[in-house]
């Protein structure tokens, strides 16, 4: 699709770009620092993945083994955040739990980026025709009924953490196509594009040199609420018989539980649901740190 | 284990389907006995199996209502959750005809405080299978129409009519298990409806003709539907047309009438200005419950009279001296039980290995801790505690060492060599079953897969046989169909040898599935062919064992019919775990609130039997 | 403007035809079907055949062609549709799919409009009194909150609504569903959710605005800030906001189930979720319909709206 004008710019200047691109990421990466809460939100994250990656050494009890006998005791040196309906300890539930949530919460943001960025962009940038085309297929897949979706793909795939992720990306990455494509259209239009295409750049390399990392803002605004929400999609999922088989602790089903005993065991819903509220957070500024070191105009 | 259709259905929906919804539904309780709400056990064993008033020898008898005193005006307003309607025709199968039997329309005889009373009937002689029912003379519809014995008649029939249900999509409410004469013929199109053993020998005599004694044919009479009266001036026989049954201007004759009707959210009631008697409350708002409303919180906000209890509810209810004292425990008589589904293995063919796993749950345990008291330990499916306190000994009883003894005997020791056991759950993140996976796995060193499916799923897996190389038990509500344990054991048709069904082998399960699920067949035919085939497959053992039930039952000998339960019992195919036992808040001011406890929702058995002072 | 609208409705029409084949087979795919659900359902096991009558059975397979290839199967659910004639459903085969659908529709789309209104209220003027304090304790204490609000679900959310507005202060009843004041509770509890991420939205659209050349260029020639928001940056601003609105919207009409069963709404989350629950596929089919319907118009609307707020895309967006 490049002209042998583009290609022939790119292949001399590949050194020297290679440069200038290890300095912008650098740059980048001091940009982001210099945002303290979102240092603590990047550091926060870090540790929720660490908890899920080592949750076998860190908890103190098995997530699935416990004493009916046992069931509903309060928050106590040996069970930190109590024990649930069939006596196991909720600290160790959380812990797995966020296994799951990272899977399914970053794994089906990985799906919905990928899918939204490339079906976004090239709608916005794009137009005519291909967009009028791209749309209709995100309108489709609006319409969808997604409980029926989510049935047919769980029982298709089987009832596994996989099956639930693809569940969840399934429908939701339309959100972020849109996004995508808004900004787009908005960028595209800008001085410097004009400037890179007079300066004999092609789609592809104003695509994803000018246009994407001047459109990352709000797209990463969105991953960063995206990856939260889809954690709790899949506490939706759970409740239906659509989610992860029980013993296998989820985080949503963990909050829900929490609910139905709000006014007997307000712990039960407290710590995990702070939990949840410090993650949601520290996405939040996450995201906000890497919008600002994307932000093109401040580097 | 005759599975009785109104119960199993309130057990599905809110043990099962409502967990569509999104919330486990959990409306189950449990409980001390409160004094005010005048339900303890022992009272109701005795009381609320109503055969005082229909048992034995006696055949003429009189029984006088014995509700409480009414104020001589309707007053005051009573709110309650009751699961929701949407056609009150009586002779239409629906959840409506739960309110029609509690106070909208008024049969022959009712519920009061847990006993059959006379309704419409004054009183009534049976002569073998002959009932003849005297009608008070004063009785009048919402119209000002007279209830006479034709409208009975007209009501009957409407039921048992298949013209009636054609155009509404519905069954019938007549469900078949009262046997008057001539109704299956007229079910079934060969005989015309006109022939069915329902008469009006005056307008003030009604006689009903059964096709053998029934026992228990004035309980079944006073749980349901069909036994409601019609006004001939508003209903015609034969057509199917049940827009008279429109909430606006719906004719019936019970103490209270539809007044407004919210559809999905709630209805309201009022006096019928006809009724013969006094009628206690001025108004009735009856909202349709869902287990995903916090009746909790409605009922402090005084916006209900009345809330069932979550499990998980209970201790924050127990914390509060007031609450507490407002809180009443119903048992009802609907089970949560799991039983063994067919599978190529035979793993769970061997007896011992499910008297293992019927011992190796701590039932107690589940009941007190899980369920919060919101269930009472159950070990039959049709027999609670509540109407037989001999059940709880019988049976295997909760001992680890001795099931891990019998898995060894039957060649699993510590579980070795066990297949994996499959629990088919309906819906959500069910606890209990999953307390009973817990209880096997760590009691018997068995591998059990939790198979948590939505709804649709389930019911299509139901029936199906499990994977090859598993065993599996799936989730199932049950309960009798009348409070008398005498009753739930007589089954001497084929087709409702529940226990015998879960026996077969897998192959002769295979092949009746087949034959039930041939859209080809005609019904008739279909029935004809499971018959053969059952005949041909149930274990000699079980029809045996069967017969000399049935011989027990029709010479009374309680030893034999005692001695049928245990070994029941004791073959363990089905895994009961819990009673339901509602946790019931009601206002100080509510007096007269007695549960229908064959109801999973435990609703006032007779409305107008509720006073608010 | 006006061959663009038209061509988008063409697309649109392709669209729904496209979404209501795939829905036939989504939905023939889920395993169970009506009649053993009903059977199940009704404890009707035993007498083997479900609650419904035979000439009620025979009427819908010759309405749906059931049993018959699949195509004439959807060709009975399109033609009802094309026709405009949905006739009625299994579960409640006495009243019109379209009077179930008039009477829960409405009921959603006031709640879901209600709650995204409420919630551009309280959004819009968090994020402009955020950006004006840009990286300041004002800035970050209120997205802090606003983020509190997104962190807690709206099920757990209305129970705290109950316990405060209910129980508390006895201004609204916490449940039923009778007049306006049954609004309240059930809107609260899905706007406050939404308000984290609109007011960041909202925030950041507004920050990025601020720095473009034609803000700076405002603010060197003496304009304060809030002159620059008000006057010029917020329409600008606005623009992301819409693009959220319309994915808010689509979740809403069907997707507030939990809290429709909280307060027994009988909105389009219970009709449908009850539909695809027991597999009522006439139910399913038009519903599925209708609500793309809506959501396609939604987003025309939503589209021309954003063209008439951002001249740059009417320009070229719009034209080609």
């Amino acid at each position: 699709m490049s002209t042998p004008v583009s290609l022939d710019l790119h292949g001399t200047d590949l050194p020297d770009m290679k440069l200038r691109k290890n300095s912008l990421w650098r740059m980048r990466f001091q940009i982001f620092c210099r945002n303290k809460i979102a240092v603590v939100g990047a550091c926060f994250v870090l540790l929720l993945v660490i908890c899920a990656l080592f949750a076998p050494w860190i908890t103190p009890y098995s997530y699935e083994k416990g004493s009916v006998l046992e069931a509903f005791e309060k928050p106590s040196l040996a069970h930190l955040l109590g024990t649930d309906a069939i006596g196991r300890d909720v600290f160790s539930r959380l812990i797995y739990s966020l296994r799951n949530a990272c899977i399914v919460g970053f794994g089906a943001q990985l799906i919905e980026l990928t899918l939204g960025l490339f079906i976004g962009a090239i709608a916005g940038y794009v137009g005519g025709r291909t967009d009028s085309i791209l749309m209709r297929v995100v309108d489709i897949v609006y319409g969808f009924p997604s409980f029926l979706l989510s049935i047919i793909l769980i029982i298709l795939l089987g009832h596994n953490i996989w099956a639930v992720l693809i569940a969840v990306a399934a429908t939701s990455w339309v959100g972020m196509a849109r996004v995508v494509r808004g900004q787009v259209l908005t960028v595209r239009q800008s001085e410097y594009i004009d400037a890179a295409r007079a300066m004999g750049a092609n789609w592809w390399q104003i695509l994803t040199r000018y246009v994407l990392p001047n459109s990352m803002g709000p797209v990463l605004v969105a991953a960063a609420f995206g990856i939260p929400a889809n954690m709790m999609v899949e506490s939706g999922l759970s409740l239906v018989g659509l989610g992860l088989q029980p013993p296998t602790p989820s985080w949503g089903s963990i909050i829900a539980d929490g609910q139905k005993g709000i006014f007997s065991y307000p712990y039960l819903l407290v710590y995990p649901s702070l939990l949840f509220a410090i993650t949601l957070l520290s996405f939040t500024y996450l995201g906000d740190g890497l919008r600002d070191a994307f932000d093109s105009r401040e580097a | 284990m005759k599975r009785n259709k109104f119960l199993t259905t309130l057990a599905a929906i809110s043990l099962g389907a409502a967990l569509l919804a999104g919330c486990s539904g959990n409306n189950n309780a449990d409980s001390k006995e409160n004094g005010n709400a005048a339900a303890s056990n022992t009272e109701s064993g005795n009381a609320a199996s109503a055969n005082n008033a229909s048992s034995g020898d006696a055949t003429n008898k009189e029984v006088e209502s014995n509700a409480g005193t009414l104020p001589d005006k309707p007053t005051g307003t009573f709110s309650f959750f009751i699961n929701s309607g949407a056609t009150w025709d009586p002779a239409i199968w629906d959840w409506g005809g739960h309110h029609n039997a509690i106070g909208i329309f008024e049969g022959l005889v009712h519920y009061s405080q847990g006993k059959v009373v006379p309704g419409t009937a004054t009183s009534w002689k049976e002569d073998g299978a002959k009932w003849k029912f005297t009608l008070r003379q004063d009785a009048k519809f919402s119209n000002g129409d007279p209830v006479t014995a034709e409208a009975f008649v007209l009501g009957i029939q409407r039921a048992v009519d298949p013209n009636t249900v054609k155009g509404t999509s519905k069954a019938s409410s007549f469900l078949g298990d009262t046997h008057i004469v001539n109704y299956l013929d007229i079910q079934n199109g060969l005989k015309k409806v006109d022939e069915l053993g329902v008469k009006a020998i005056d307008p003030y005599t009604l006689e009903i003709d059964l096709q053998e004694p029934d026992k228990s044919f004035l309980d079944k009479l006073a749980i349901s539907n069909w036994q409601m009266p019609v006004d001939p001036k508003v209903v015609k026989l034969g057509v199917s047309d049940d827009t008279w049954t429109d909430p606006a201007k719906i004719v019936s004759n019970g103490p209270y009438m539809i007044d407004k009707l919210n559809v999905k959210t709630d209805m309201w009631l009022k006096p019928n200005p006809y009724y013969y008697g006094k009628v206690s409350l001025e108004k009735i708002h009856m909202t349709w419950s869902t287990p995903e409303i916090k009746q909790l919180l409605v009922f402090q906000n005084n916006e209900s009279d009345m809330a069932t209890l979550a499990a998980e509810d209970v201790p924050a209810v127990k914390g509060d001296s007031t609450l507490t004292n407002e809180l009443n425990w119903f048992d009802t008589s609907i089970s949560y039980t799991f039983q063994v589904r067919h599978s190529e293995n035979p793993a769970l063919q061997n007896e011992k290995v499910r008297q293992a796993l019927t011992m190796a749950i701590d039932k107690q345990a589940i009941a007190d801790k899980v369920l919060g008291g919101t269930g009472t330990p159950s070990y039959d499916g049709s027999i609670t505690t509540w109407m037989a306190d001999w059940i709880k000994n019988v049976g295997p009883q909760y001992d680890v060492a001795k099931a891990k003894e019998l898995m060894k005997e039957a060649g699993y020791p510590d579980g070795k060599g066990f297949p994996t056991l499959v629990m088919l759950v309906p819906g959500a993140d069910d606890k209990v079953a999953q307390a009973v996976q817990q209880l096997w796995q760590q009691n018997l060193g068995i591998n059990v897969k939790y198979d948590g499916e939505e709804w649709g799923a389930y019911v299509t897996k139901f029936d199906e046989s499990a994977d090859p190389g598993t065993v599996s038990v799936v989730q199932n509500g049950v309960g009798p169909a009348v409070a008398n344990w005498k009753e739930t054991i007589v089954q001497t048709d084929p087709l409702h040898m529940e226990l015998a069904k879960i026996a077969l082998d897998g192959k002769a399960w295979e092949n009746y599935r087949k034959i039930w699920n041939d859209s080809k067949l005609e019904q008739g035919d279909k029935n004809k062919q499971a018959s053969d085939l059952f005949a041909a497959n149930f274990s000699k053992d079980i029809t045996d064992r069967y017969a000399k039930a049935a011989d027990a039952y029709k010479k009374d000998d309680e030893a034999g019919l005692k001695d049928f339960v245990s070994w029941r019992m004791n073959t363990a195919w089905t895994f009961p775990i819990y009673t339901v036992r509602n946790g019931i808040l009601l206002k100080p001011n509510v007096k007269g609130y007695f549960p229908m406890r064959m109801w999973l929702s435990t609703p006032p058995d007779w409305l107008n039997d509720i006073t608010v002072s | 403007m006006l061959v663009y609208v038209i061509r988008r409705v063409g697309y649109m029409i392709v669209a729904l035809l496209a979404l209501t084949l795939i829905t036939f087979f989504l939905m023939k795919q889920a395993p169970g079907s009506f009649l053993t659900i009903n059977i199940m359902q009704s404890g009707l096991q035993t007498s083997g055949h479900s609650s419904y009558s035979m000439d009620v059975l025979q009427e819908w397979s010759e309405r749906y062609h059931i049993g018959e290839p699949w195509y004439m199967e959807y060709w009975g659910y399109l033609k009802g549709i094309l026709t405009w004639d949905f006739g009625t459903s299994f579960q409640y085969p006495n009243t019109p799919i379209m009077s179930l659908l008039v009477k829960a529709f409405p009921i959603s789309l006031g709640i879901a409009l209600s709650s995204i209104i409420l919630g551009l209220l309280i959004s819009i003027p968090v994020g402009i009194f955020a950006a004006m304090r840009r990286n300041t304790w004002a800035d970050s204490g209120a997205m802090f909150f606003s983020m509190l609000g997104t962190s807690i679900p709206a099920y757990i959310l209305a129970v705290f609504l109950i316990m405060v507005f209910s129980l508390y202060l006895h201004w609204l009843p916490s449940m039923g569903w009778r007049d306006l004041k049954n609004y309240v509770i059930p809107v609260l509890a899905l706007a406050l959710p939404m308000t984290g991420s609109m007011s960041r939205y909202m925030r950041t659209s507004l920050v990025e605005n601020l720095n473009k050349d034609y803000a700076t260029t405002v603010i060197a020639k003496g304009g304060s800030k809030r002159d620059v928001i008000y006057r010029h940056v917020l329409r600008n601003s606005l623009i992301p906001l819409i693009t959220i609105i319309g994915p808010h919207l689509a979740g809403m009409l069907m997707g507030t189930v939990m809290i429709e069963f909280m307060f027994g709404i009988p909105g389009m989350g219970q009709l449908f979720n009850n539909a695809a629950g027991s597999r009522d596929y006439p139910l399913i089919m038009v519903s599925t319909f209708l609500y793309t319907l809506v959501i396609m118009v939604m987003n025309l609307l939503v589209d021309i709206i954003y063209g008439l707020l951002d001249p740059r895309i009417r320009r070229s967006g719009m034209s080609d």
